[in-house]
């Protein structure tokens, strides 16, 4: 009775075994023939960062970070194995979990964390809608099955997503039926760059990955014709998500209760985005300063720092927040002198941002918009007066206002062309900039 | 708690887990709480109202079946019960009607399915055909079971009540068949019904925009989309009562292979026709003055008139009623109305119609006739689901315009079938997915499918699983692209 008892729920065991690893091998198959991700930074960063001997020091944070921070500069000078794991739009929760993992796998000795303004306004993740959960599955989908990686899953969106996160052929399913897309994926996927973890794929010519999670850019903003709308929206520090505090202090603690050092960052963004965000940015600052200062931890916010010691030219720049490889090289070095001590961190920096800007030359640095608005920045803000000419490529071209001190105005979104603004600094007013944008 | 998200779905399977390791004379109090909280998610106010409606329930069937058979007190206790739940369900239906004064803050989830249980409950043991209940909770489980409530089946007390008492007989081959039925009404929920909504939607929101052929193919796949809907819940709910070692009465038996449209209703929604024929045809039928009346009409019209006299006013009384009860509207008046008169026709006019067939040299039983008379049945089903899914005369009207003056059948070839709603990749896997739903139907008339896979070979029978819930997952229409449609007969 007994052995038969034992015989079948042996048997039972093996059922439900089989159906699972039968189940797992269809989503895997799915997967593989749909899931693009020929493309992703992450799948080749992680891929290396499973199969690194040890990470000595780890740079984290969003793209900022893996933008900003080149780990060959950095493992030259620091003389140590430096990875960066920056991750596009990469939540406070999604550096948690790789922080956790990163401390149980390797024999860190310091973190860096990058903390971006942008990324402590994304929202709850409770309230994460699709377009959100991007930044969570960049990260998810490449990290290896645990039960970290679960519970970060379950914790990263509600339970609407949870299909999704966990079995990834699900978000595309469609694409199944694209005879085309997936013959071409396959063919891609077969090839021996995609096996061996190259990045085989450039959007423009411009983008490589340089190795270690650092993405090298050679694009270069030229003549501080930043054109974006990132800065349009204010900057609220009333906004920063419950969430951002709750993973940010998780982190502290782990880091406290490892042994592990930490020290908060900040990586330099354009002159033309802190103009954007003007003095909430200084709240920021002060926020992140009261929370490193009550938990003993360093902070070095790169926004603050003098021209000397980190210029301001755009041409350092890819866009209006991100550091192009010029700037990444400049600032990689620069972090690296801090780090030996060969640079004191609080010699090189203003108090605030709005000192920094009244202290630099006056000067316009862009267009920042939204759909409706295009709103002119500048250092400051009451010392420019604008001509504003349009020329669309069909029709003839108007004046929109001819040297005054507004600078927002409007165009017909549907209109393209070039925007010519020459700026008249009215305390020299032979002192004149002129920057041309294409809309 | 809808059927198809992921908070039922780990709520079954936390029940499933606790009553497998609970000792079987305990199960029924595990299906109680979790009923309870099942119903106390839809509400505390509905459940507070439920509970009285079943405690006042409760104790009328003690009374009554303590009062002597004969005694007039008998009679009147049960008509007072009876017709104070039908006043309570007939005033939460006109509640919803617009344009009434009055409005109900509680409209208890399922009312319909629990006011029809509650009165067969009482007049089954008036007719001494039942025991009362003795022990309340245990009686409010059998109306509060939850894989029932919201939709039914409508189970008669004596059926189901024991069962959940005694508690399942638990076996491994319950629970795989169980949980197999249970993938296949998701399969038919979420794959077809859900995904035929994409279609159907936006033609009956907008009937006057449409061409004839695309309102005719809306019918028609409404007709298909309120079927695997409906089945579909009944096979998950089917499903885990089996997992858990219960029996439910069946709601279905593949209702589009009927030849007629009388016997569409036997496999259409069957225990809510048996619910009519037990509790309203027959009582009329059998009421002394409907009795006399057919007796005299027989004796002084002929014997014909007074045979269907009887028939026609129990049909007319029972499918003014269906329609009452499907929906407030005047549309769903039209529905009963239409169903009941196309029933009471055929079943008058029965013989001159088999006349007819033999005139016309029909061979009856030639299989293109039987496909001839599925397919009559189903367009005439199809055109059913049409009056109740327009709401106003000027959509009735806008229909018939376009389906006989716009009809515009090349609307079918040159994409514009695939230009609303659901695409072309939508549409073939819908009709891929109701070809398999048909090939099982067609089997399931000969074989039970569910043993024929039981009998495969071991690791093919667990790739099935585990290729059918993927199925199921991969192309259902659920999370955050959809709305997850709710099931049907949900609001009833």
């Amino acid at each position: 009775m007994n052995t038969k008892f034992m015989r079948e729920s042996i048997n039972k065991i093996i059922a439900i075994i089989f159906v699972g690893i039968s189940f797992i091998g269809i989503w895997q198959l799915l997967r593989y023939m749909i899931v693009d991700d020929t493309k992703s930074y992450t799948r080749l960063t992680l891929h290396e960062y499973y199969n690194q001997e040890n990470i000595d020091v780890l740079f984290i944070g969003a793209s900022l970070c893996y933008r900003s921070l080149d780990t060959q500069i950095l493992d030259e000078s620091l003389g140590m194995n430096t990875f960066n794991l920056g991750t596009s739009s990469q939540d406070m929760d999604a550096s948690y979990y790789l922080i956790k993992d990163a401390i149980k796998r390797y024999n860190v000795r310091h973190i860096y964390l990058e903390l971006s303004p942008v990324i402590a306004l994304h929202t709850n993740n409770s309230d994460r809608e699709l377009t959100d959960m991007t930044g969570t599955y960049i990260v998810s989908d490449y990290m290896k099955p645990s039960i970290s990686k679960a519970q970060y899953l379950l914790e990263a969106s509600k339970p609407d997503y949870y299909i999704n996160s966990f079995l990834l052929a699900r978000r595309n399913w469609e694409k199944l039926f694209d005879f085309e897309y997936v013959g071409s994926l396959l063919e891609t996927k077969s090839s021996t760059t995609y096996k061996n973890f190259e990045y085989g794929y450039s959007q423009n010519e411009t983008e490589y990955y340089a190795g270690k999670g650092y993405v090298a850019n050679t694009s270069r903003i030229l003549d501080n014709s930043f054109y974006d709308p990132y800065g349009f929206k204010s900057f609220r520090i009333e906004g920063i998500s419950k969430d951002w505090y709750k993973y940010l202090n998780k982190i502290l603690k782990l880091c406290d209760k490892s042994k592990v050092e930490i020290t908060l960052f900040c990586a330099p963004l354009s002159v033309h985005m802190l103009a954007s965000y003007g003095d909430e940015y200084d709240k920021y600052h002060d926020l992140i300063e009261q929370m490193a200062e009550d938990k003993g931890k360093k902070f070095w916010d790169f926004n603050l720092c003098k021209e000397t010691y980190f210029p301001i030219e755009s041409n350092l720049y890819k866009d209006s927040t991100h550091l192009n490889m010029y700037g990444a090289e400049y600032f990689s070095k620069l972090m690296s002198d801090i780090i030996r001590g060969k640079v004191i961190y609080e010699n090189i920096c203003y108090n605030s941002v709005s000192e920094k800007l009244n202290n630099i030359k006056p000067m316009v640095c862009g267009i920042t918009y939204n759909s409706e608005y295009k709103k002119i920045i500048a250092t400051h803000k009451d010392l420019f007066e604008y001509r504003i000419y349009v020329i669309p490529n069909e029709g003839n071209a108007y004046l929109i206002q001819d040297f005054d001190f507004n600078n927002e105005f409007r165009i017909n979104f549907k209109e393209h062309g070039t925007i010519s603004i020459t700026a008249r600094f009215i305390k020299v007013p032979s002192d004149i900039q002129k920057l041309e944008f294409k809309y | 708690m809808n059927l198809i998200s992921l908070d039922f779905i780990t709520f079954a399977i936390i029940t499933l887990i606790v009553y497998f390791f609970v000792p079987k004379k305990y199960r029924w109090l595990v299906l109680a709480i979790s009923s309870i909280r099942f119903y106390y998610v839809a509400g505390i106010k509905a459940l507070m109202v439920l509970v009285v409606a079943s405690l006042g329930t409760f104790f009328s069937a003690i009374i009554i079946e303590r009062i002597p058979v004969g005694i007039k007190k008998r009679k009147i206790l049960l008509a007072t019960s009876v017709m104070l739940i039908a006043m309570w369900l007939m005033f939460t239906k006109a509640s919803r009607i617009d344009g009434v004064h009055f409005h109900l803050s509680v409209v208890p989830l399922g009312i319909s399915y629990v006011s029809f249980m509650l009165i067969s409950y009482l007049v089954d043991i008036y007719w001494e055909k039942d025991c009362s209940d003795k022990n309340f909770f245990r009686f409010l489980l059998y109306i509060l079971f939850f894989p029932k409530i919201s939709q039914g089946p409508i189970t008669k007390h004596k059926d189901l009540a024991k069962q959940l008492y005694e508690g399942g007989q638990l076996s491994y081959k319950a629970l795989c068949s169980g949980i197999q039925r249970m993938i296949y009404g998701y399969f038919k929920k979420v794959v077809i019904a859900d995904r035929a909504a994409m279609f159907t939607e936006p033609v009956f929101a907008d009937i006057h925009t449409y061409s004839g052929s695309i309102i005719v193919i809306a019918t028609m796949l409404a007709a298909l989309q309120l079927y695997c809907d409906f089945s579909g819940y009944m096979d998950i709910v089917l499903g885990f009562t089996e997992a858990i070692g219960l029996k439910m009465d069946e709601n279905f038996r593949h209702p589009f292979f009927s030849r007629s449209v009388a016997e569409f209703w036997r496999r259409w929604h069957i225990t809510l026709g048996v619910w009519f024929k037990d509790y309203v045809y027959t009582p009329i039928a059998m009421a002394p003055f409907i009795k006399k009346i057919g007796k005299w009409g027989r004796k002084k019209i002929g014997k014909r008139f007074g045979n269907s006299f009887i028939k026609v006013i129990a049909l007319s009384v029972v499918w003014i009623l269906t329609g009452v009860w499907h929906g407030t509207g005047i549309n769903y008046i039209l529905w009963g109305t239409y169903w009941g008169g196309i029933i009471i026709l055929s079943a008058v006019f029965e013989s001159e119609i088999g006349k007819i067939n033999s005139l016309l040299n029909i061979r009856t039983s030639a299989n293109s006739w039987k496909i001839f008379q599925m397919l009559r049945t189903f367009l005439i089903f199809s055109f059913g689901i049409l009056l109740t899914e327009l709401n106003s005369l000027q959509d009735y009207k806008a229909a018939a315009y376009n389906i006989f003056k716009q009809f515009k059948i090349w609307n079918l070839f040159d994409g514009t079938l695939y230009s609303f709603g659901m695409d072309k990749t939508n549409f073939y896997i819908m009709i891929f997915a109701l070809i398999v739903v048909w090939t099982i139907s067609i089997l399931q008339e000969k074989i039970s499918v569910r043993e024929k896979i039981s009998e495969l070979n071991a690791p093919v029978r667990w790739v099935i699983y585990a290729g059918s819930i993927s199925i199921v997952l991969f192309l259902g229409i659920y999370g955050y692209a959809y709305n997850t449609s709710n099931f049907a007969y949900t609001n009833f």
